[in-house]
């Protein structure tokens, strides 16, 4: 399970998208939420149906790989699903008990499901086809104004690529934590939900240590490596628009109009 | 010239309870006077708890000595001003790779130290390819460092160093968690380094068949240099060092295997001289012996 969170880990491949500017890509993907939430007609889920999948051939991740970060929200997944399928009000089509599945409720559950589906890809796709450094270095500078009203931009990009880095780390630390653990007869099945959270702390005491102590490893060496925060910090590769990044801008209003205008069009 | 000069440096661990009374004081390193030569190749030995991991963060001002100075490359490490280009000069690879590669891809990791310098974009992207090219790692400069094997990491923290052009590099036992193969491709480098480039090279490390490429080992023992029974440093060449394996054991260390087995062999009668440091060494020892025998 744990080996399923492509949440915030990076593909290497060459591709347009690998190569736009993590600014164009943050916005991309900011307006491909907002679009999700401002359209309620098919079409306007048939053009972000094609505008994503548009994106992932241009990305050249294989889709599998791309959809593997879906099997950590299934879970929410089905909650959400299951409340707009039963507890909308409308024509009903059958009736078990209580419950009751009407037709608005399933247009509304199917429409919640691809919804919740498309975030999770539309935001995997971000941070598959970015590295996290450059994805914080975006993040930095299209945040860099909030550094005048004393909120540390550069200190907080640093701490977020730093986590991304060590997601894989702890991950396959936890795995062999657990397996560890399984080896001298722990169990994590069996029980109630409060005996199974009690299982957990033995998993979570040696993970924090574990952790800690790589964190102090990893300031040591950021130190010795002349880190001294934000400030005289140059880049290797400073962010500057192309025009593809320009054709990307005009591409995203465009689809941000359509999807607009998809609303009022069912 | 001396490249690293240390006089008269006490460095202690304090531990001190939550209302910051003091509760215990450790001296790692009392009263160590030590100087290291520019372009030369030293091995630190010693066992746990020796003081060989302070002096390592003494050299590029991690710590800074409670008494006493280190000055490095001309720079008083207990001036906080200089502690920047201090780092600069002289770099540090730790033991364990993952917790010291910053970035997700192995040129952005590399590109860490010279960005943190301040370094122009163009000069770091020269630095990064030249360095990844003359570590061997170019094929990997796009790759994520999770994918590779541990010496490969390690070599990656050691280009990481490297880009920030400096003149000595302390790596404190950095083979200790790779595997054979792994501490073979991190140790070329680091000999391909200082034989071609002349950086100065402070090699820390548990591991005596380390030591036997050395110019000059040194025997850290409870926070000082080793004295041998007639009160005299335990600081020489791998050849001096290794001929007295008694004073060694006296200090928990033991002697490379080879120079272990050719003193057996030598005690059960064979005519071969301490110090043999290396499988060739013996086996032309033992050749000479078996063609005059015939």
């Amino acid at each position: 399970m744990l080996k399923d969170i492509t949440l915030g880990q990076y593909y290497p491949a060459d591709s347009i998208l690998h190569r736009l500017d993590p600014r164009t890509k943050l916005a991309g993907t900011m307006i491909f939420l907002i679009s999700l939430f401002i359209t309620s007609s098919a079409a306007g889920y048939v053009l972000a149906t094609a505008a994503l999948a548009g994106c992932i051939k241009m990305s050249r991740v294989p889709f599998g790989f791309i959809t593997r970060g879906l099997k950590a929200v299934f879970i929410l997944l089905m909650i959400s699903v299951s409340f707009n399928m039963f507890f909308t009000d409308g024509t009903v089509l059958l009736r078990i008990g209580l419950l009751k599945i009407t037709a608005e409720g399933l247009k509304l559950s199917g429409f919640m499901a691809l919804r919740l589906i498309y975030l999770v890809i539309g935001s995997s796709l971000m941070t598959l086809t970015t590295t996290p450094t450059q994805l914080t270095d975006g993040l930095e500078r299209s945040l860099g104004f909030l550094g005048r009203v004393g909120i540390p931009v550069h200190d907080i990009a640093m701490m977020m690529s730093i986590a991304l880095r060590f997601i894989p780390i702890l991950t396959e630390e936890t795995d062999k934590i657990i397996k560890a653990q399984k080896a001298r007869g722990a169990d994590f099945e069996t029980g109630g939900l409060i005996r199974k959270a009690k299982a957990m702390i033995p998993i979570l005491v040696p993970l924090f240590i574990a952790a800690f102590r790589r964190a102090a490893d990893l300031a040591l060496a950021m130190e010795a490596r002349c880190y001294n925060g934000g400030e005289g910090r140059t880049k290797m590769k400073p962010l500057v628009y192309a025009h593809r990044d320009r054709a990307a801008y005009i591409a995203m209003v465009l689809y941000l109009l359509l999807m607009t205008a998809s609303r009022f069009w069912a | 010239m001396n490249i690293i000069k240390a006089a008269g440096v006490v460095y202690k661990y304090t531990l001190r309870d939550e209302e910051n009374k003091l509760l215990e004081t450790h001296t790692a390193l009392e009263e160590l006077d030590l100087e290291i030569e520019k372009g030369s190749f030293v091995c630190i030995l010693g066992h746990n708890g020796s003081g060989k991991s302070s002096f390592a963060r003494l050299i590029n001002a991690l710590n800074v000595p409670d008494e006493g100075t280190v000055i490095v490359s001309g720079m008083n490490t207990s001036d906080p001003g200089e502690h920047l280009k201090i780092r600069g000069k002289a770099g540090m690879v730790f033991q364990n790779p993952d917790n010291q590669i910053v970035a997700n891809v192995v040129e952005e990791d590399i590109a860490f130290g010279p960005e943190n310098l301040g370094v122009p974009s163009d000069e770091i992207l020269r630095r990064v390819r030249e360095v990844t090219e003359r570590l061997g790692l170019g094929m990997f400069r796009l790759k994520s460092p999770g994918r590779l094997s541990g010496g490969q990491k390690q070599r990656v923290a050691i280009a990481g160093i490297l880009a920030m052009k400096p003149e000595c590099i302390v790596l404190d036992e950095p083979t200790a968690m790779l595997d054979p193969s792994g501490r073979k491709y991190v140790l070329e480098a680091v000999h391909e380094l200082n034989r071609r480039e002349g950086i100065t090279i402070i090699l820390i490390t548990h591991n005596m068949e380390e030591a036997v490429d050395a110019d000059r080992i040194i025997v850290f023992d409870r926070g000082k240099i080793a004295v041998d029974s007639c009160d005299r440093p335990l600081d020489g060449t791998p050849r001096e060092i290794f001929s007295r394996p008694g004073e060694l054991k006296a200090h928990s260390l033991r002697v490379p295997v080879i120079t272990e087995l050719a003193d057996e062999l030598r005690k059960a009668g064979l005519d071969i001289p301490g110090g043999i440091l290396t499988r060739q060494e013996l086996e032309e020892c033992l050749t000479a012996l078996y063609s005059a025998k015939a």
